[in-house]
This record gives structure tokens, sequence and C-alpha cells, in this order.
């Protein structure tokens, strides 16, 4: 199924390591980790039939969550609500085997994910994003796909400081450009990807 | 901008959705309709006052069709449903 290969960064020759921005005397505003060796899988399908959401929570351990926004995680994997009839699944562990019951597809290599961690991390994706992204409006467990500097991105609040992105790899340079850009006026600091 | 309540993710802005026409048409029979009946449904469009029930996309986000009526004149928007779904009387 999918092509494990260790695959080229879409930053690479954008994104360096070290601090930038404005020097923040507490630690930068924002630090940004690109995540790879990510499995992310597209899941589609209609809950009405009763085999789908059953052998999905079978394959991947996690049911599917079902109301708007709404998350399910254990070690290494995480499940989005995307829509009515729509997840994402990420997982640091091999690609769970999915039946036919639902429609699936590997888009691993097709998303930049970033893990962006900080006490500014709030406002500097509000600079773009047209959501609510107040803790009490966007908490820890909450995910939504919106637009972030006009590009559709998937957001997941995993912790209560930390957001991870998914991005369309073909944006990355762009959607790096802009983030950098947000988040220089309280200083970022990009980590090597792992 | 609008704030177009989703019937799936709730209120979200205008800039995620995009527009996707007049919810009110009823697509001419494959077998029976006339070229003029074509010709109405694929290029005549009502410009109605007031409100008015139109289709828009969630593009950025759930990826669903929504039912909005919408006051054209006010911008108001007075029901949101899913695209199968009635919006109640009034709308045109």
């Amino acid at each position: 199924m999918a092509d494990t290969s260790p695959m080229q960064s879409a930053l690479n020759g954008i994104a360096q390591p070290g601090d930038f921005g404005a020097d923040q005397p507490a630690g930068p505003g924002v630090t940004i980790t690109e995540r790879q060796g990510l499995q992310i899988l597209h899941v589609a399908g209609d809950i009405r039939d009763a085999e789908f959401p059953s052998q999905v929570r079978h394959a991947i351990g996690l049911p599917l969550p079902m109301s708007a926004g709404e998350t399910r995680a254990s070690q290494g994997t995480r499940v989005l609500w995307l829509g009515p009839d729509r997840w994402l699944v990420a997982t640091e562990d091999a690609l769970p085997a999915l039946s036919d019951a639902a429609a699936v597809n590997d888009v691993g290599q097709g998303r930049l994910v970033l893990r962006l961690t900080g006490p500014r991390v709030r406002d500097i994706l509000a600079k773009g994003c047209p959501l609510d992204l107040h803790a009490s409006a966007f908490p820890t467990g909450h995910c939504a796909e919106s637009l972030i500097g006009h590009i559709g991105v998937t957001i997941d609040c995993t912790a209560d400081e930390t957001f991870d992105l998914y991005v369309n790899r073909s944006y990355a340079a762009f959607f790096w450009e802009w983030l950098t850009r947000a988040a220089m006026e309280y200083g970022y600091r990009v980590l090597p990807a792992g | 901008m609008l704030e177009i309540k989703c019937p799936w993710c709730g209120p979200r802005a205008q800039t995620e959705f995009s527009y996707a026409g007049d919810a009110t048409l009823t697509r001419p029979s494959l077998d029976t309709a006339t070229e003029t009946e074509w010709y109405e449904h694929v290029y005549l469009r009502g410009n109605p006052r007031g409100p008015h029930d139109e289709l828009w996309h969630h593009a950025a986000g759930c990826r669903r069709f929504v039912k909005v009526r919408r006051d054209v004149t006010t911008h108001e928007i007075i029901a949101t449903a899913g695209p199968h779904e009635h919006l109640g009387g009034g709308g045109k």
C-alpha cells in the first residue's frame, strides 16, 4: 500500500532550525516542529451502515468521533472529525488495515504536518483564521477544517498551547512564509523535523 | 462578512464557503423536457428582492452543501439546513 521510504520534507531548503523574529526574554512565542513519518488516512463512510464504524474502530482501536470538531486519541494515533462522513486518522504506528466498509485514501505524502507549541500560538493563528481560537471555544481535543492565510488547513488542538496543522504539501512554502511572518513579532523557534 | 450556520459545523465565516447557486431550481425531466424548459433551467434566473433560498458549499470545512435562506437586500441569514431539507415557509 504505502511507500514507506523516507520522503523529502516539503520544507527542504525553506525552513532552517534556529531562533528568529523578536527576541523574547521569556522564550519564543511559538516553537515549530515538522512532524515527519506520520501515516495519514482519509476515511469516508456512511455511519448509517452498521458495519462501517465498528470495523474502523476494530482496525484503529478508537471509536470514530461523531460530533463536530471532536477528536479521539491514543498513544501515537489521532482520529479527527472532518465532516459528518469524513475522518482523518494520523498515526505514528503502522498503517491500520481498513476493510472495504470504508473509502480509505492514504494522504500522508500529500500533507505537511507542523506542530506549533507556545504561549502565543493562538494569537499567531488568529491572524489568518476566521475561527474563534480562544481556549474556551477551541479547547484541547478540538479540531476543525478551516482557512489559515486563505488556504485550507486541518487544525488539531492536541494540548493546551499545542496545535498540529495539516497543510496540503503543495502549499508548504507559501504557508511557511505566512506562518513565520505572523510569528515574527512574538519570536519563533524552529526545531529540526522529527 | 456573512456568518453562515453550517448544520454540521456550527457558525462559520463566509470565506469558508463558496456560493453554489439557486436552491429553488428543479431539474427538468431528462425524458420529456423541451428545449425551452432546458434553456430556462440552465440560463434564466429570477432576481427577487427579499428572502431567497440558495446553496452554499462549505468548501473549506465539512465539504457539505448547505441550503441558506438569505435576504438579498439586508444580507440577513434567516435559516440554514441540509441540501435536502426544507427551510420552512416564507422564502422563495
